[in-house]
């Protein structure tokens, strides 16, 4: 099932936003980080879609968890990249770099 | 980061995302907050605002759709929906049909509006090429009224084709009704138009079947008896438009030959246009053998009555109306050759763009249905208010069970989108309701004419753009009034309802209260409104013309190109009178040309020795007419034998011609024509008191009769009867006598001179009749919205009713307690219609005859009326109350 999953490019950045940040991965600082690393102002609409994907397919696995944040309680559904999640992350990039050899002087150009 | 000091988003669009997001993301609602701060404080507010725009907008999009499917069974969620309300309809066939027939009542009411100013002013002139592109110049004089206009010699026409720049062609017509052998073999009367030969190719119109004119048509010293058919005119005599080429058709009891067809709906230049035949100048000789051979080469003759340009490409109609306007001047300047722009008559050229109405009339067409559109508008408003109330009267009704759905699990916004569905399904009903009502209320405007009698209704379709405006409206009216309660569903509580609040919530009360206060406000509009014109049209009929007009019938014939036997039309006049005289006993008979209280007269120049000429309405009668007329004589002989040399004038041409001395001074005195009409003299044998023998309203003009024998041509006439018998039997014995002279001659505008008097302020008869149907279905809904509500909040009040009548309220306590609420309210609405009233009052002032905008009877009689039907809608339920039994509502609690 997990194999069959296509990601598309913008899942497969919000999976890794998601790996990197950890315990506090959801929705709007995934949102941010993606935005710090790419650089370009992402949709919180297009991000809240690619997760819920993601969880269809059982890459990631959420729950609503309350905190106490600047004196006020926030309810957040925080998402954590399941086993088969983290191996696709790997596969993908095992065939990006497969497909990246020999690419050097074009790296080096670009 | 301090929340209370940071910027929040847009107030809306956080609403919106909160109802596009489904339950279990509302979370990002507070997510998307904190990021909105975030922004804010790094770049700005504005900034930070346009991004949480984009982010809503973004959710809207991608799940906003995708939330409309999920809430339904997939794709096909509005046929299910559509499946619902139709359902609903079967099983509440009463709420159903009351809906519908609200609806069809309001939308019926507009659509028909709509479809009278489509047919007068939206609509494009049906068979002409490229409107846009023509010009319609007219001829109108200083200080003449703005519908009287002024003929133009074909020698003018010609010389304004060559002097016009930026025209491409330069047409003519002249209005002119005939005589038509119809199918049946009845002859009857039919508008056509007198054209040059070039006139279809000007308007390009291109005839359906068979040709247009030929040049050489455009002449009249080559007689050829053509004409062009309408093609309704050629179904009706061909039965198809193709089999009438050829045809020999009998015009004016003459043969002519059908040479070709216009395309459907082509009327002429007019709009709406009602010639259905016309005829080149070639053809004048077999239509009117009377015409003077000379008269297209005569330069004075005021021939042609309307010209039609077509503009070349980016001319403007400026530039057209200075070039014509240059050519008056320059005819006026350069005299005397025989023009006819450049006599006694400052004349000057009226010119627009396009075809159909001028602009005067237009505007005063326009006027009227702005009036009723607006009429029609309040009434729509009505039906609103009444259907919003009746949604949510059966919402609130349906309470327990809506709160027992959404406690189940359904959504907020399914339930709310079934109540928009259903009220949309029962719109698409209601406007087929109301477009069965238009058609049988177009019947009612059939006969009305707009602007100053010039815009015809007759033959107004209700056809595609009719439909689709009332389709549209209907849905339109149909959501709006589902809004209310849809939110209302959405407020539904399932605490509030097991609580035990059974009748629907408070607010629903509230919002109830206020669309009866506003439908009583409207309804009071609309009374005020009806009751202005209807007191007008009752002065207007009042008005005294001098005459009985009452007990006359009239009855009108054209004997003009007839052949009529010895001593011509005025043998003709004569004979007809004896005829109806001897075959009605008692009645009075006379004939007289032209027929009077249709802006028509001869502008007949008189002047006595010392004065110079004075313009008065001048008629040729037989010697029956006056007697007939019945209008007081206040000198002379009342038996006057219309002798030749001699006149019966009114007070006002005796005043006119020899002021200072009485009237009645002016028996036996000379009448002077001036020398340009011929310069004879008229021994004045009678004078009459003023009559109106023009307008019903405005000056009275002086009115000369002379002898019918002295007419120099025949021309309309028309028999006058004062008996006891009706019009239809006096048009029988009119035409028996015609028929020996001349057979084939048809009679028309068979009524009473009352009837013809009120042809004149038809277009405020016709507002009249609309705005008092308007108010009276007004009063009715807003009736019915003022039960309802007392109805509700008597059976929401049953308990606290139950537990007075037990502490001992007499019923009649009861009863007025209920009625008195229903009257504050009835008040509320009234005082302000009355405010609004006033507004209105003042919009209809150009309408109103013999009373003022604030005319105190009719403004309390509506707040009367309404109060009264208050009283009435509120003392059912009052009535209710005071049967409600303490001991069954205690055995309740």
């Amino acid at each position: 099932m997990t194999d069959k999953a296509v990601l598309g490019e913008f899942e497969h950045h919000v999976l890794l936003a998601a790996l990197r940040l950890g315990e506090e991965a959801y929705t709007s600082t995934i949102l941010t980080e993606l935005e710090v690393r790419t650089g370009r102002e992402v949709s919180a609409a297009a991000v809240y879609i690619a997760l819920r994907r993601l969880e269809k397919h059982r890459l990631v696995r959420s729950r609503m968890r309350r905190a106490r944040e600047g004196g006020q309680r926030r309810e957040r559904r925080y998402f954590t990249v399941t086993p088969p999640g983290v191996e696709l992350a790997r596969a993908a990039r095992r065939r990006l770099e497969a497909l990246w050899e020999g690419l050097d002087a074009v790296r080096v150009g670009g | 980061m301090n929340q209370a000091t940071s910027p929040r988003p847009p107030r809306l669009a956080r609403w919106l995302l909160r109802s596009v997001l489904p339950t279990e993301a509302r979370h990002l609602v507070a997510e998307l907050d904190d990021l909105h701060a975030a922004r804010a404080a790094r770049s700005g507010r504005w900034a930070a605002h346009g991004w949480y725009l984009r982010q809503v907008a973004g959710f809207g999009v991608r799940i906003g759709p995708r939330r409309l499917l999920a809430a339904g069974t997939g794709p096909i969620f509005l046929g299910r929906d559509i499946r619902l309300a139709l359902r609903t309809c079967r099983r509440e066939p009463a709420y159903a049909a009351a809906f519908i027939c609200t609806l069809a009542l309001g939308v019926g009411g507009v659509a028909t509006v709509y479809a009278a100013a489509h047919w007068v002013v939206l609509r494009p002139p049906p068979g002409v090429g490229a409107p846009a592109d023509l010009v319609t110049l007219r001829l109108g004089a200083d200080g003449a009224p703005p519908h009287v206009s002024f003929g133009v010699s074909e020698p003018d026409l010609v010389r304004l084709r060559e002097r016009i720049p930026g025209l491409t062609g330069l047409a003519a017509s002249t209005p002119r009704s005939v005589n038509v052998i119809g199918a049946d073999g009845q002859p009857r009367r039919v508008a056509a138009e007198l054209v040059t030969a070039d006139y279809l190719d000007v308007l390009q119109v291109s005839t359906v079947a068979g040709r247009g004119f030929l040049p050489e048509e455009g002449d009249m010293a080559a007689p050829a008896a053509v004409l062009v058919l309408a093609y309704d005119l050629a179904l009706e005599l061909a039965g198809s438009a193709a089999g009438a080429v050829g045809r020999t058709v009998r015009v004016n009891d003459r043969p002519f030959q059908v040479v070709g067809v216009a395309p459907p709906g082509f009327r002429g230049a007019e709009l709406p246009g009602r010639a259905r035949l016309w005829f080149p100048p070639a053809a004048l000789p077999a239509v009117a053998p009377a015409t003077p051979p000379d008269v297209l080469s005569r330069g004075g003759a005021q021939f042609w009555q309307r010209l039609v340009g077509r503009r070349a490409a980016g001319v403007p109609v400026a530039a057209v109306a200075a070039a014509a306007n240059a050519e008056v001047e320059l005819a006026k300047a350069q005299g005397p050759y025989p023009t006819s722009l450049g006599n006694m008559v400052r004349f000057r050229f009226d010119v627009w763009g396009g075809v159909g109405l001028d602009p005067a009339v237009r505007a005063q067409a326009s006027r009227t249905l702005a009036l009723l559109a607006g009429a029609a508008a309040f009434l729509l408003l009505l039906v609103v208010a009444n259907l919003a109330s009746l949604v949510l009267a059966r919402v609130s009704g349906r309470t327990t069970g809506t709160a027992v759905r959404l406690a189940l699990g359904a959504g907020r916004g399914r339930v709310a989108r079934e109540v928009l569905v259903e009220t949309m399904v029962l719109g698409v009903l209601g406007a087929a309701g109301a477009l069965l009502l238009a058609v049988a209320w177009r019947g009612w405007f059939e006969h009305a004419r707009l602007g100053g009698g010039s815009a015809s209704l007759e033959g107004m379709p209700i056809g595609v753009p009719v439909v689709a405006f009332a389709l549209a409206t209907a849905v339109v009216t149909g959501l709006l009034a589902g809004i209310p309660p849809a939110l209302a569903t959405r407020r539904a509580g399932l605490l509030a309802v097991l609580r035990g609040a059974r009748h629907g919530d408070r607010a629903g009360q509230r919002v109830r209260s206020l669309l009866v206060a506003f439908q009583v406000a409207v309804s009071v509009v609309l009374l005020v409104g009806g009751g202005l014109l209807a007191r007008t049209v009752a002065n207007l009929r009042a008005v005294d013309l001098g005459f009985d007009g009452a007990g006359i019938a009239t009855v009108t014939f054209d004997p003009e190109q007839y052949d009529v036997g010895p001593g011509g039309v005025a043998e003709l006049a004569r004979r007809v009178e004896r005829h109806v005289m001897e075959q009605l006993p008692g009645a009075r008979a006379g004939v007289v040309s032209p027929p009077p209280l249709q802006g028509g007269f001869v502008t007949h120049g008189v002047q006595s020795q010392e004065e110079s000429a004075r313009w008065v309405a001048g008629y040729y009668v037989t010697p029956g007419f006056v007697p007939t007329l019945g209008a007081r004589v206040l000198a002379g002989t009342p038996a006057w034998r219309a002798d030749s040399g001699t006149v019966v004038i009114t007070r006002a041409v005796a005043t006119a011609l020899w002021p200072g001395s009485p009237a009645e001074a002016a028996v036996g005195r000379t009448v002077w024509e001036p020398d340009y009409m011929g310069g004879g003299t008229m021994r004045v044998a009678a004078v009459l008191e003023d009559i109106r023998s023009a307008a019903v309203t405005g000056e009275i003009p002086g009115a000369l009769f002379r002898p019918l024998a002295e007419m120099s041509r025949g021309s309309e006439m028309q028999v006058w009867v004062r008996s006891a018998d009706g019009p239809g039997r006096v048009a029988a014995e009119v035409r028996r006598a015609l028929a020996a002279a001349a057979p084939g001659l048809p009679v028309y505008d068979v009524r009473s001179v009352r009837a013809t008097a009120e042809l004149q302020f038809m277009e405020r008869t016709v507002l009249a009749r609309a705005a008092g149907a308007l108010a009276v279905l007004g009063l009715l809904l807003a009736a019915v919205g003022l039960y309802g509500v007392m109805a509700s909040a008597v059976a929401e009040r049953r308990r606290e009713i139950g537990v007075r009548a037990a502490l001992g309220a007499a019923p009649g306590e009861i009863l007025g307690s209920v009625v008195a609420r229903g009257l504050v309210l009835a008040l509320v609405g009234g005082v302000a219609g009355i405010a609004a009233a006033t507004v209105v009052g003042r919009a209809l002032r150009a309408q109103l005859f013999g009373l003022h905008a604030l005319d105190t009877a009719t403004y309390v009689g509506g707040m009367v009326a309404v109060l009264l039907v208050a009283a009435a809608a509120s003392w059912l339920p009052a009535r209710r109350a005071t049967r409600i039994s303490p001991m069954e509502v205690l055995r309740n609690e």
